[in-house]
């Protein structure tokens, strides 16, 4: 199938593509899905696809950051092809059939959150921790909470320390066999801070000082 | 049931730039230990090739062309982390360079009853101007580009369709689209910048505009 743009289509995502057709330069689209879909990385096939789908990439001219075009029934399609105007060097564009992904989100139960918090580790003790929680939900004021660390998953242990960034999310997980309540514990994974960056939170930290006046 | 109510939702980061797809694989981020190593290693990989590298982790999914990579997961859980993976990737990365970025929401509103679906199309779409030139005239999606409010250059863009997953339902996609200016030589700072400050307002700001245009009026 080398050679020939290929594109996936599903007959059941039948979306208008005036807007999108509109928006784009030097489209890709074929005549013949001008009124269908897009819904994925590439536009979708017309003939019947076989096993491996190999398809030509189409997201060689995308210069829009946009996740979807149109939600064509599934929310995270990646981005449609060739929406505007970056034209990329001729040496860019690419030429090899490769295979596409179809959505941009890995498909999960439902996670229905609750409250959520962003924590800062103060005290880590033999078999626990004690942590800040700043609530990202509502406007409840900081407060201070002791974790097992049974409660931190094996891999993330090394990464409790003093100063060490988690999120805890609480809530409700949808699946066929029922509802959940779910705790969740995340810790930040971040590589060290740049210069620059840490230049930006001094100049922060500067701005909040003179805010509320402390010397 | 209220008038609308969120029910499926998915939050994505979407770069332009110059990349090479071949190094963003789950083991490599499994090494740099931006995500768990178990997580890289149960990772369920799509595509490996040299255009197109593509997979999932049961937080995240990640999908990289030589031009574009998107970081995105449909948990809220994640969202702060899906933030974190993308700086740490550009932090290892910094000399990427990074054009453009889109921090972008997708969200899908179950509305009360037909009635109140018809309203929201019927709202920001009056069918009086498209009454004599098509028979049943309705909204199939609307686009609304906005200018930022903030230091950075983009717009930020709002479109509204029926969902295709919830009947009676909204669809509701807001790229919060930067431009970098990113000058020669450095990277992807400009993208690190931008994201650092400016993801807790996109996200408050995402769903602002998502539960106005779902109101009811």
């Amino acid at each position: 199938m080398s050679g020939v743009a290929v594109h996936k289509y599903d007959p059941a995502q039948a979306v208008d593509l005036s807007v999108s057709t509109n928006s784009m330069e030097n489209s890709r689209i074929p005549k013949s899905v001008t009124s269908k879909v897009f819904s994925g990385s590439v536009w979708h096939q017309t003939t019947p696809p076989n096993q491996f789908q190999h398809l030509q990439i189409q997201a060689a001219g995308s210069s829009n950051t946009m996740t979807t075009l149109s939600q064509s029934n599934d929310v995270g399609h990646s981005l449609w092809p060739k929406f505007n105007t970056m034209s990329l060097p001729e040496q860019l564009k690419p030429t090899s059939p490769v295979r596409v992904p179809r959505k941009t989100y890995a498909t999960e139960a439902r996670f229905l959150q609750l409250q959520k918090w962003e924590c800062t580790v103060l005290e880590v003790k033999e078999d626990a921790f004690t942590a800040r929680l700043i609530d990202q939900t509502g406007s409840n004021p900081d407060e201070e909470a002791e974790f097992s660390l049974d409660e931190v998953d094996t891999e993330d242990r090394d990464l409790v320390e003093a100063g060490a960034v988690f999120y805890w999310s609480i809530g409700y997980r949808d699946r066929p066999s029922g509802r959940e309540r779910i705790s969740t514990i995340r810790f930040r994974r971040l590589p060290v801070w740049t210069p620059k960056e840490l230049r930006i939170a001094a100049q922060e930290a500067a701005r909040v000082r003179e805010k509320i006046g402390w010397k | 049931m209220p008038f609308s109510q969120l029910e499926i939702e998915g939050h994505s980061i979407v770069l332009l730039g110059s990349f090479n797809p071949q190094i963003f694989q789950p083991s490599w981020f499994g090494n740099e230990g931006l995500i768990r190593k178990e997580e890289a290693q149960s990772a369920k990989i799509e595509v490996v090739h040299r255009e197109l590298v593509s997979f999932s982790t049961e937080s995240f999914r990640i999908e990289v062309f030589p031009e574009r990579v998107l970081f995105a997961t449909s948990q809220p859980q994640f969202y702060d982390p899906l933030r974190d993976l993308a700086l740490g990737t550009f932090r290892v990365l910094r000399h990427t360079p990074v054009e453009k970025m889109g921090i972008n929401r997708d969200l899908h509103y179950r509305m009360e009853s037909e009635e109140a679906w018809h309203s929201i199309g019927n709202r920001l779409a009056p069918k009086e101007p498209w009454a004599s030139l098509l028979q049943e005239p309705g909204l199939k999606g609307l686009s609304i580009q906005g200018a930022r409010a903030d230091i950075f250059k983009g717009a930020i863009i709002a479109r509204v369709e029926p969902s295709g997953r919830v009947k009676p339902g909204v669809f509701i996609t807001i790229n919060d689209h930067y431009d970098l200016d990113t000058e020669p030589g450095h990277g992807a700072d400009k993208m690190l910048e931008a994201l650092e400050i400016s993801w807790k307002t996109s996200l408050e700001r995402s769903l602002k505009i998502a539960e106005g245009i779902v109101a009811r009026q």
